[in-house]
């Protein structure tokens, strides 16, 4: 079988993901630490990617803060710098993750999306939510806009995050990984 | 249907008792246990956030009429219960963790070792179990991170600075040898503070975007990096420990991983078939020649190739590999050779990030080289080497430091075991388990001089 490119799988079942070429069965064992396919694919090669549920907490945490950042400055109409920072950070990433560009160029120490977890968790919210050129609506925040849009795009954000959230507090809860460090 | 408000006080009340039934661990510890200050630390802290967040949803509803405003608290609690289920994992273990339960007088003469770094001067370390047979660190940047946010929202105590945790086995609390493994621990905790994963990550990215071009999506070449960082942080944790604590972090991590069944009955490595793969981790061979490297840069390898043990042996065979008998495996089609050579670029920065942070830290080298028979000599006569008499005559004693003591030891309990035997009567030096059982008193000594030098230094005599 020729193939041709990489790409990222995530399991169904389990909700751990594998780096591995575009395969049809994959089983994972959910008690393990580092994760392996149990049945291999044809050519036998696969990359696992060895998950920490701590990441997923703490993507979730920093949803929880910025949604309320959100519903503050939906009710004061002015964004604290925490919460420009926190859209900065994630449009920044959206829009690396669909031009391919470098994501962790612009690494801050309070970056939300440093670790695969959340790259990955940030990338199927979005793709799940279908909202078309989400990274620029997003974007509109920082600039200046009419109160009606601006609360549209706030409702948005909030919609966005709290599926980012309850994503990653998911996963947090069934994922089987250690939390307990390394 | 009951009505929201009543569904999110059902909510708030069992958060509210899932809380208590982790923090009155805590209030109720055995008295009669002694814990490090360090865990004392960490119970009041879990006592405190308990109290906070059992307060936050205690004051339901809070003003709270609106529907809005009920699932906005209602996700608080989902969140919050994430954050408790993570702080559930180390309450337990750090209660059973009390002085009777680790090797406390090393963990002091650690951290005191660890504090002379000039950055870390007020560091602390609380101590827990695990039912793992591995050394853990839990990363306080991650750690914190998350304490500190759940607190945000609970109007909590943030959690305390500089107080870092770290796990290790629950059989080893009488061990010492064994124990040589927590700086590596301690260098996780180094790495995390000082960001150097950040730091990494972007240089290994664009390696791999140099190397690969578009062939990665930015999510494929996200996990790569993180793979390579992960490496790259153990690596770093390795030289670490090396350099804080000199070669028994090596001798340790040997022994641990059963690294010299690598070497033939000709003490050639030609047994290393399956040893050389990186994986999860770099593989062990790769780990103990980059050990090597510090310790020849520190001043220890001269010294330690003198030593007649296979320890020694595997080490010096270690550092003959090349960069070719090391492979990646478990990469699929993705050309590893690339993945290789992003790695390798990022292993200098391991060395000069290890310099930056240690700056300061001095090796004990010098005054191993000083010590180190006359340690071995108290220990070969079964005495605690922990006043080393001087001068014949005089009674002028010095106290050696940790690293002496530790390297002393190691080199003693794997080169020269025998001659302690050979002092005792019906000891057996061909009998297993008489030399486990004078090899852990050997441990027992070197515990007791530590200690013995612990509290001297405390009390600022020599």
């Amino acid at each position: 079988m020729t193939l041709v490119s990489v790409n990222m799988l995530t399991c169904k079942g389990h909700g751990v993901n594998i780096l591995t070429l575009s395969c049809e069965d994959i089983y994972m064992h959910s008690a393990l630490h580092w994760c392996k396919l149990s049945r291999p694919t044809e050519e036998g090669y696969m990359v696992s990617v060895n998950t920490d549920r701590t990441n997923y907490l703490s993507l979730a945490l920093d949803a929880r803060k910025t949604i309320k950042a959100l519903m503050q400055a939906s009710e004061t109409g002015t964004e604290t710098p925490q919460l420009q920072g926190a859209i900065n950070d994630t449009v920044e990433s959206l829009r690396a993750l669909s031009s391919g560009e470098l994501l962790f160029s612009h690494l801050h120490p309070q970056f939300p999306y440093q670790h695969y977890e959340q790259v990955k968790t940030l990338e199927e919210v979005e793709s799940a939510m279908k909202e078309k050129h989400l990274a620029d609506r997003l974007a509109e925040l920082k600039g200046t806009v009419d109160p009606a849009h601006r609360k549209e795009i706030i409702k948005l954000a909030i919609t966005f995050f709290s599926a980012l959230e309850n994503r990653a507090l998911q996963r947090y809860n069934t994922s089987a990984s250690s939390a307990s460090g390394r | 249907m009951p009505t929201l408000e009543e569904q999110v006080r059902h909510d708030a009340s069992s958060l509210y008792q899932f809380v208590s039934s982790i923090t009155q661990h805590c209030d109720s510890k055995n008295p009669a246990a002694a814990y490090l200050s360090s865990s004392e630390r960490f119970f009041k802290y879990i006592i405190e956030l308990g109290q906070a967040t059992k307060a936050y949803v205690k004051d339901f509803p809070g003003g709270r009429t609106q529907p809005p405003q009920f699932l906005d608290l209602r996700d608080d609690i989902a969140t919050l219960r994430g954050s408790w289920q993570f702080l559930h994992l180390f309450v337990k273990p750090a209660l059973d963790s009390d002085t009777l339960h680790l090797p406390t007088s090393l963990i002091q003469g650690l951290i005191e070792r660890f504090r002379e770094i000039p950055d870390y001067a007020d560091t602390d370390f609380a101590i827990y179990h695990t039912d793992l047979f591995n050394y853990l660190n839990v990363q306080l940047n991650v750690f914190k991170t998350i304490a500190d946010e759940t607190a945000a929202l609970v109007k909590g105590p943030k959690f305390p600075e500089k107080l870092a945790l770290i796990g290790i086995p629950y059989s080893q609390s009488s061990s010492l040898f064994m124990n040589c493994l927590i700086p590596h621990e301690m260098g996780h905790h180094v790495f995390g503070d000082k960001g150097l994963g950040a730091k990494f990550r972007p240089v290994v990215e664009k390696e791999l975007q140099q190397l690969f071009g578009a062939t990665l999506t930015t999510l494929d070449r996200s996990a790569i990096t993180n793979l390579l960082v992960r490496w790259a942080e153990e690596l770093f944790c390795d030289v670490f420990a090396v350099r804080m604590v000199g070669f028994c972090y090596s001798f340790a991590f040997i022994e641990l991983f059963d690294v010299s069944k690598a070497l033939d009955e000709t003490g050639k490595l030609t047994r290393s078939a399956g040893m050389t793969d990186f994986d999860e981790y770099p593989p062990h061979l790769f780990r103990l020649q980059q050990q090597v490297a510090i310790l020849r840069k520190d001043k220890w390898w001269d010294e330690l190739t003198k030593v007649d043990a296979h320890y020694v042996n595997l080490l010096e065979e270690v550092d003959l590999m090349k960069e070719a008998d090391f492979n990646l495996s478990n990469f699929g089609s993705i050309e590893t050779t690339k993945v290789k050579a992003a790695f390798l670029k990022v292993v200098p920065l391991i060395f000069s990030e290890l310099d930056a942070v240690s700056a300061g830290l001095e090796s004990g080298l010098e005054e191993w080289k000083s010590v180190c028979e006359k340690i071995e000599s108290y220990l070969e006569h079964g005495i605690v080497p922990s006043n080393l008499l001087e001068k014949r005559g005089e009674l002028k004693f010095h106290v050696p430091s940790l690293v002496p003591l530790l390297n002393s030891s190691y080199k003693f309990y794997v080169q020269l075991l025998d001659r302690l035997l050979n002092h005792i009567d019906h000891a057996d030096v061909s009998d297993i388990k008489c030399r486990s059982d004078w090899a852990t008193k050997v441990q027992m000594w070197t515990a007791k001089a530590i200690e013995d030098g612990n509290v001297l230094r405390t009390k600022g005599t020599s």
